[in-house]
C-alpha cells in the first residue's frame, strides 16, 4: 500500500538548474527495473551516456596511498558523473589498460583491493596473486556443482523452515554456504563471514553507486572493518593449513573446518593457498581468497533472485505453453533434485538463466576513473551494463560474466567458473519447491516483489511454497501457565492425566496424523507444556482434537490461567486461536525428520511400524 | 419448518439445473452509492431470491467482498468478527490462494482475469434462468441501475448448460425413471453435464431442518448434514455454533448475531477447463493401460460419464445416494479418483472429527467442446460453492484433498486430484487398484496411470459472504445498527 509512484522517463525533466531534484529522479530510475530499462533506451537512444550531478562532491582520488598527496579542496556544487550505456564504450573502457581508465575507486574500500582495484600495469605482486588464483581457486565442474548442491541444501534447513520464505535470504545463505565451503572456513565461522560479507557488499554496493544518490559515511568504515576482522581469521587459517599439511584434520587451530559433506577429490581453497608455492606472504594470500568472495554473496544473491523473478514475470505475462519460462524452469527442476547435473541440465540451466541476466545483470554498475597520463583522476564514470547488454545475444556476456586477462580486459568478475554453477544450483531448488508463488501484500493483494537498495543490492523478495510437501510433520509445544495455587493444580493435572490416558491414547491411535504427544510440567510444576509432532495443517489438526478429546482439554483447561472458552467442542475456533497462541515455535524453525515425506498414517497403513 | 430458512438466500440451499447463469461483478468506487444501488435493486424487483421461493422463473442471488462490505457501511467493529472466525474471508481468495489453496504457476492469482481484481471485486450479483432472455434481460436493467448509482460491473463469462455429449449412453432407467427418484418430490431435474463430458450435478447433500423428510430417508446416513454446515447461526455437526458468540462464551448481542444468522459463505471459482488435452490424454492412455477410454474416465472421475457411481449398488441410478461400504478396497473407484476425494462419504481420513460438505452450484461456460471441436474459445465451469467455512470446507478440499494424497486416505498413488489437480511432470502417479483374478485367487498390481497434466487452470477465485436477506435489506437501509425499538423499550 501507499507504493510511492516513480515518474515516467524522460530525459527532459533532469534538469541542469536543480541539481538535486535531478539527483533524486535519476535514483528514482535507476531503482526500479522498468524504469531502468526504459531510461537506458532513452540513453543509448540519444548519445549513450549521460551526465548526472551526484551528492559525492569529495575528491575520489585516493589511493590506498592517498595520504602521500595534498587533499583537494571539496567542492561546493554537485560533481558532475558520468553514466555509460553504450556497449560499445564499455567494452573499450573495461579493455583500457589503464591508461586513460583507472578502477581505483575500489582500492578506498582496503582490504580485498587485489581482485577488485587491480589495475593491469600494477605489477609482480598483483601477476603472482593472479597465477595463484587460478591454481588454487580451479575445481571441476562436478566438484563445484557438488559443493553448490550440499550448500543450497544447508541453506534451506533455516531459511526454507517455514513455508513463506524470503528468496533474498536464501540465496544468500546458500552463496555464504558455498563459500564457507569452498574456502575451508569453521562452521564457528560462518556467523564471521556472513557479517563481514554482507557489510563490504554494503560498502561496495555504496562506493560503486550509492555515495552518489545517499550519504552514508559509516558505510565504508564499515565494511573495512569487517573485511580486516575476516582478514585476520583467514590468514590464520592459512598458516594452520599450511602448517600441517599432513594430518591437518587433527590440528586444533582447523577445529571444525574439515568438512566431510564435500564432493569427491575436493581440496579446500585455504589449504592450497597455504601449499602454494612462492613468496607471496600471508597478507597476499588471504587476499586473494577475500578478493575473489566479497562480491560473490552479493552478487549470486542479485543473479538468482533476479533469475526467480524473471520467471514469474514471464509466466504472468501469459506465456503458459511449453516454450513460457516457469513450465521450462519447473520440468528442469522436477526431474528430482539429486546432486549431480549433468552437463546437459547445466548447459540447459544456463540457457535459461543466461537471457534473464542480460535483461538484468547482477552486477548492474562498475565505477571508473579518467585518469591523464600521470595517473591524476580527471573524471568520475559509472558504466551501467544493463545498457549495454539490451539486445546482446553474446553468451557468457562479457559485461555480466566479466572479461579474461587474456583478452586485454580486468579480471574483474572473479568467478564464471564459480558462480554459474552456484546461480544454477539455488534457482534449480527454488524452482522445485512445491506450491511456489509470490507472496502478496495483504493490504492491495499486488506481488510484495524484489526489493532491491539503489536497483543493486537485494534485500529482500517474499515467496511462499508448500512445506508440508516436503516435511509432512510440524511440531507444537503448547506451554501453559498453571492456576495458582499451581500446586494445586498441577496435581489435578497429573490426575486428569492418569486418569485420561486411555481415553487420550485412544484419539491419538484414531486420529492418525500424530506421531508422538506427551506432556510436562516444567517451571517447578507451574507451566503445562502440550507436546505433539503431527501431520498436516494447524488448524485441522487441532480442531479435530477439540471436536473428539474436548472434555479432557476442559478439566486441563480448569487448571490454567487464561483458557479459552469452554466446553472447547462448542468453540473450536476459540480454542484453535488460544492454542496458537501459547505455541512455542522451535527455535530458529530448526525440525529434524528422518521420514520427512512420510505421514503418520501412511506408516501406520504401510506397516512401516506397528502400532 | 422451511419457514426458518426462507431468509436464506435461495442458491445456498437449492440446487437447481438451471440452463443459463450471469455472475455479474460488482466494484463500488469512490463517488458510486452501493446503498443507493441496493435500495434501488429491491425497488425495481431485482433482489435475492427467498429459499422459500417455489421453483422461480429467475433466480437472483448477490454476496459480497470483506472489502465490498466495508464500502457499504457495515461497522468495523462487524467486520472485525470475520477476522476471528473466517480469516480467509477477511484476508480474500488472492493473498490464500498459493497458501491455502497449493495456486501456482499460471493458477496463480497474478494471473487471474481482471474481474477478481483484489481491489475492484466488492459483490457479486448471479442471475439463473431457464431460458437466455430470461438471464440477458435483468443483466440489462440491473447494469442499468448500476451506472445511475456509479457501480462498475464487469460480467463473467455467460454460464449455459451444456446438451449431453455424443457417445454417452444413459442406461434405460435414467433418468427420469431413476428408482430413487420418488414423483412426490417433483419434477427431476433435466440432466447437467460438463465440459469434460461427465454427467453433474449428481451428489446428494441432505440439510436437517431444510430437506424434506421424505428425501432424507432415501440418504445414506454420512449425506445428512445439520444446517450449520451451510448457513451460520446454526448448530454445525460438531455441536458448535460459532457464529452467535466468541472470542469468549458470552453470546453477541442480537443485532450482530442477526447480522450473520442465516448468511452463508460463497466462492466464486472460475475454473478454465482444457477439453482437447484431457481427451487426447484419455485416448492415449488407454491405449496404454488397455483400457477403453470410457472406462479410464469412469475411473478418474469416480462415476460413469453417464452418471453411473462406480462404487453403487448394481440398480442404482444415477441420482440415488451411496457410500463406499462396498469398495473397500478401492477396486471398483480408485481411492485417488475425483469424487472420492471431494466427497469421501464415510471413507476413514485424518482430520475426521469435521466432515467438508460442499453445496455445488456451478454452471459451464463456453461453447461444448464435443459438438464443436473449436480449441481457441475459452470454456471451463463458474464454480459455485456454499458452505460455513471456508477454511474446513472448500480450502480443505482443495488445498489438501486435491492438491495432494488426503491424509488418512488408502490411496497409495501421489497423484493430485486427477480431474482439476494442478499436475506437474515428476508428480506420483494414479493408482487403479484391480480385484484379484478369481479361481485361483491371486492379486494383481494396480495399474498405474502416469504423466497427468493439468487439465484446468484457475481464471479466478473470490470469497464472499451471502447475507441473509434480513440483513441484506438492514445493510442497503443502513438501518442494521440502529437499536429497534423494542431494545430501547427493553432499556
Amino acid at each position: 500500500m501507499n507504493k510511492k509512484p516513480i515518474p515516467e522517463v524522460c530525459l527532459d525533466d533532469l534538469d541542469p538548474a536543480d541539481q538535486n531534484f535531478s539527483n533524486q529522479l535519476l535514483l528514482d530510475w535507476l531503482s526500479d527495473d522498468v524504469t531502468r530499462r526504459k531510461l537506458y533506451e532513452s540513453i543509448n537512444g540519444a548519445s549513450g551516456s549521460l551526465m548526472f550531478p551526484s551528492r559525492d562532491a569529495s575528491p575520489r582520488e585516493c589511493d590506498c596511498s592517498g595520504v602521500d598527496k595534498p587533499l583537494k579542496q571539496p567542492v561546493v556544487e554537485h560533481k558532475e558523473v558520468e553514466l555509460i550505456t553504450d556497449r560499445a564504450r564499455i567494452i573499450k573502457i573495461l579493455k583500457d589498460d589503464g591508461k586513460e581508465y583507472s578502477n581505483r575507486i575500489y582500492a578506498e574500500l582496503g582490504g580485498g583491493n587485489f581482485m577488485l582495484a587491480l589495475d593491469p600495469a600494477r605489477g609482480n605482486a598483483h601477476d603472482e596473486q593472479q597465477i595463484a588464483f587460478a591454481q588454487c581457486f580451479k575445481h571441476t565442474q562436478d566438484q563445484l556443482s557438488g559443493l553448490s548442491h550440499r550448500a543450497c541444501l544447508a541453506a534451506s534447513i533455516t531459511a526454507l523452515r517455514a513455508p513463506d520464505f524470503d528468496m533474498a535470504v536464501f540465496a544468500e545463505q546458500s552463496a555464504l554456504r558455498f563459500c564457507q565451503k569452498l574456502l575451508g572456513y569453521s562452521f564457528a565461522d560462518y556467523r564471521l563471514l556472513d557479517t563481514s560479507l554482507r557489510a563490504s557488499y554494503r560498502a561496495l554496493v555504496y562506493q560503486v553507486l550509492g555515495r552518489h544518490f545517499v550519504t552514508d559515511p559509516v558505510v565504508i568504515p564499515e565494511g573495512k572493518v569487517a573485511m580486516a576482522k575476516l582478514l585476520t581469521r583467514t590468514s590464520a587459517l592459512i598458516s594452520a593449513y599450511a602448517l600441517d599439511d599432513a594430518n591437518y584434520d587433527q590440528d586444533v587451530a582447523l577445529k571444525g573446518c574439515i568438512d566431510r559433506d564435500v564432493p569427491p577429490g575436493f581440496v579446500p581453497v585455504l589449504k592450497r593457498l597455504g601449499a602454494h608455492p612462492g613468496n607471496l606472504n600471508g597478507e597476499q594470500r588471504a587476499l586473494i581468497a577475500l578478493g575473489s568472495v566479497v562480491g560473490t554473496v552479493g552478487n549470486v544473491q542479485a543473479a538468482a533472485c533476479i533469475a526467480i523473478k524473471a520467471i514469474f514475470e514471464d509466466q504472468t505475462a501469459g506465456n503458459t505453453g511449453p516454450n513460457g519460462l516457469w513450465p521450462r524452469a519447473r520440468a528442469l527442476a522436477k526431474g528430482g533434485v539429486r546432486d549431480r547435473l549433468t552437463t546437459l541440465q547445466f548447459q540447459k540451466w544456463k540457457e535459461l538463466v543466461q537471457d534473464l541476466l542480460r535483461a538484468n545483470p547482477p552486477i548492474p554498475f562498475l565505477p571508473r576513473l579518467t585518469v591523464d597520463k600521470h595517473g591524476n583522476a580527471t573524471g568520475e564514470l559509472i558504466l551501467a551494463l544493463g545498457g549495454g547488454t539490451q539486445g546482446s545475444l553474446e553468451p557468457d556476456d562479457p559485461l555480466i560474466w566479466g572479461l579474461p586477462p587474456q583478452t586485454g580486459g580486468t579480471h574483474w568478475c572473479g568467478g564464471q567458473a564459480l558462480a554459474w554453477p552456484l546461480i544454477v544450483e539455488i534457482v534449480r531448488q527454488t524452482m522445485a519447491l512445491p506450491g511456489l508463488a509470490q507472496r502478496l501484500d495483504a493490504q492491495d493483494g499486488t506481488v510484495i516483489g524484489l526489493k532491491k537498495r539503489w536497483g543493486f543490492a537485494c534485500e529482500s523478495y517474499p515467496l511462499t511454497h508448500r512445506r508440508d510437501k516436503r516435511v509432512a510433520q510440524a511440531s507444537l509445544n503448547v506451554a501453559m501457565r498453571l492456576k495458582a495455587p499451581a500446586r494445586d493444580s498441577a496435581d489435578r493435572v497429573r490426575e486428569v492425566i492418569r486418569s485420561g490416558a486411555p481415553r487420550i491414547e485412544q484419539a491419538l491411535r484414531e486420529s492418525r496424523h500424530v506421531h508422538f504427544a506427551w506432556f510436562e510440567l516444567i517451571e517447578s510444576d507451574t507451566v503445562l507444556v502440550l507436546h505433539t509432532v503431527y501431520d498436516g495443517p494447524f488448524a485441522a489438526y487441532i480442531q479435530d482434537f477439540a471436536l473428539k478429546v474436548g472434555d479432557l482439554f476442559d478439566q486441563l483447561f480448569e487448571c490454567i490461567e487464561e483458557p479459552p472458552p469452554m466446553p472447547v467442542d462448542k468453540f473450536p475456533n476459540e480454542f484453535v486461536a488460544v492454542l496458537q497462541r501459547f505455541n512455542r515455535t522451535p527455535t530458529m524453525g530448526y525440525f529434524f525428520s528422518a521420514y520427512p515425506s512420510s505421514d503418520a498414517a501412511r506408516i501406520i497403513r504401510d506397516e512401516l511400524a506397528t502400532p | 419448518m422451511n419457514g426458518s430458512f426462507d431468509n436464506v438466500q435461495r442458491i445456498v440451499l437449492h440446487g437447481y439445473a438451471w440452463k443459463q447463469c450471469r455472475h455479474l461483478v460488482l466494484s463500488f468506487p469512490e463517488r458510486s452509492r452501493p446503498l443507493g444501488f441496493l435500495q434501488s435493486l429491491k425497488k425495481s424487483a431485482h433482489w435475492p431470491t427467498s429459499s422459500g421461493a417455489e421453483r422461480p422463473h429467475i433466480q437472483l442471488s448477490l454476496g459480497f467482498s470483506r472489502r465490498g462490505l466495508e464500502q457499504a457501511f457495515v461497522p468495523p467493529y462487524v467486520l472485525a468478527i470475520f477476522a476471528m472466525k473466517s480469516p480467509a474471508f477477511m484476508a480474500g481468495a488472492a493473498v490464500r490462494a498459493s497458501s491455502q489453496l497449493g495456486a501456482k504457476g499460471s493458477d496463480a492469482p497474478e494471473s487471474w482475469v481482471g474481474a477478481f481484481g483484489f481491489l475492484t471485486l466488492d459483490a457479486v450479483l448471479s442471475v439463473h434462468a431457464q431460458e437466455k432472455d430470461g438471464a440477458d434481460n435483468p443483466v440489462a436493467a440491473i447494469n442499468e441501475l448500476a451506472n445511475a448509482y456509479g457501480v462498475k460491473v464487469t460480467e463473467l463469462p455467460k454460464g449455459s448448460s451444456l446438451p449431453k455429449p455424443p457417445g454417452v449412453v444413459v442406461p434405460p432407467w435414467s433418468p427420469d425413471w431413476s428408482p430413487t427418484w420418488d414423483p412426490h418430490w417433483g419434477h427431476e431435474p433435466e440432466p447437467q453435464w460438463t465440459h469434460f463430458g461427465y454427467r453433474d450435478g449428481l451428489s446428494r447433500v441432505g440439510i436437517e431442518g431444510h430437506t424434506k423428510q421424505k428425501k432424507l430417508a432415501t440418504y445414506k446416513p454420512i449425506s445428512i448434514h445439520p444446517a450449520g454446515e451451510f448457513v451460520l447461526g446454526h448448530p454445525q455437526s460438531g455441536g458448535a455454533n460459532p457464529w452467535i458468540s466468541g472470542p469468549g462464551s458470552r453470546v453477541w448481542p442480537d443485532e450482530i448475531r442477526t447480522f450473520f444468522a442465516n448468511g452463508s459463505f460463497g466462492v466464486l471459482h472460475q475454473v478454465e477447463q482444457h477439453v482437447k488435452e484431457f481427451e487426447q490424454f484419455v485416448n492415449d492412455k488407454a491405449q496404454v493401460l488397455d483400457m477403453n477410454p470410457e472406462a479410464l474416465k469412469a475411473k478418474l472421475c469416480g462415476r460413469q460419464t453417464n452418471g453411473l457411481p462406480l462404487a453403487a449398488k448394481n440398480g442404482a441410478g444415477p441420482t440415488a445416494d451411496f457410500d463406499y461400504t462396498l469398495d473397500q478396497k478401492g477396486y471398483a473407484c480408485p481411492f485417488g479418483s475425483h469424487m472420492r476425494r471431494m466427497n469421501p462419504r464415510g471413507d476413514s481420513l485424518a482430520h475426521e472429527a469435521r466432515q467438508r460438505p460442499l453445496l455445488r452450484r456451478g454452471m459451464p461456460y463456453g461453447p461444448d467442446w464435443y459438438a464443436t471441436t473449436d480449441d481457441d474459445t475459452a470454456r471451463g465451469l463458474l464454480g459455485h460453492f456454499f458452505c460455513a467455512s471456508i477454511e474446513d470446507q472448500f480450502e480443505h478440499l482443495i488445498g489438501q484433498w486435491a492438491d495432494r494424497v488426503p491424509l488418512g486416505s488408502k490411496d497409495r498413488g501421489r497423484a493430485r486430484d486427477p480431474l482439476i489437480g494442478a499436475h506437474e511432470g515428476g508428480d506420483g502417479d494414479f493408482f487403479i487398484n484391480r480385484a484379484p483374478l478369481l479361481a485361483p485367487l491371486q492379486p494383481r498390481e494396480p495399474l498405474r496411470l502416469r504423466g497427468l497434466k493439468a487439465f484446468t487452470s484457475t481464471r479466478g477465485t473470490a470469497y464472499l459472504f451471502y447475507p441473509s436477506l434480513h440483513t441484506l435489506e438492514g445493510i442497503a437501509n443502513n438501518s442494521m445498527w440502529r437499536p429497534s425499538a423494542d431494545d430501547e423499550e427493553d432499556a
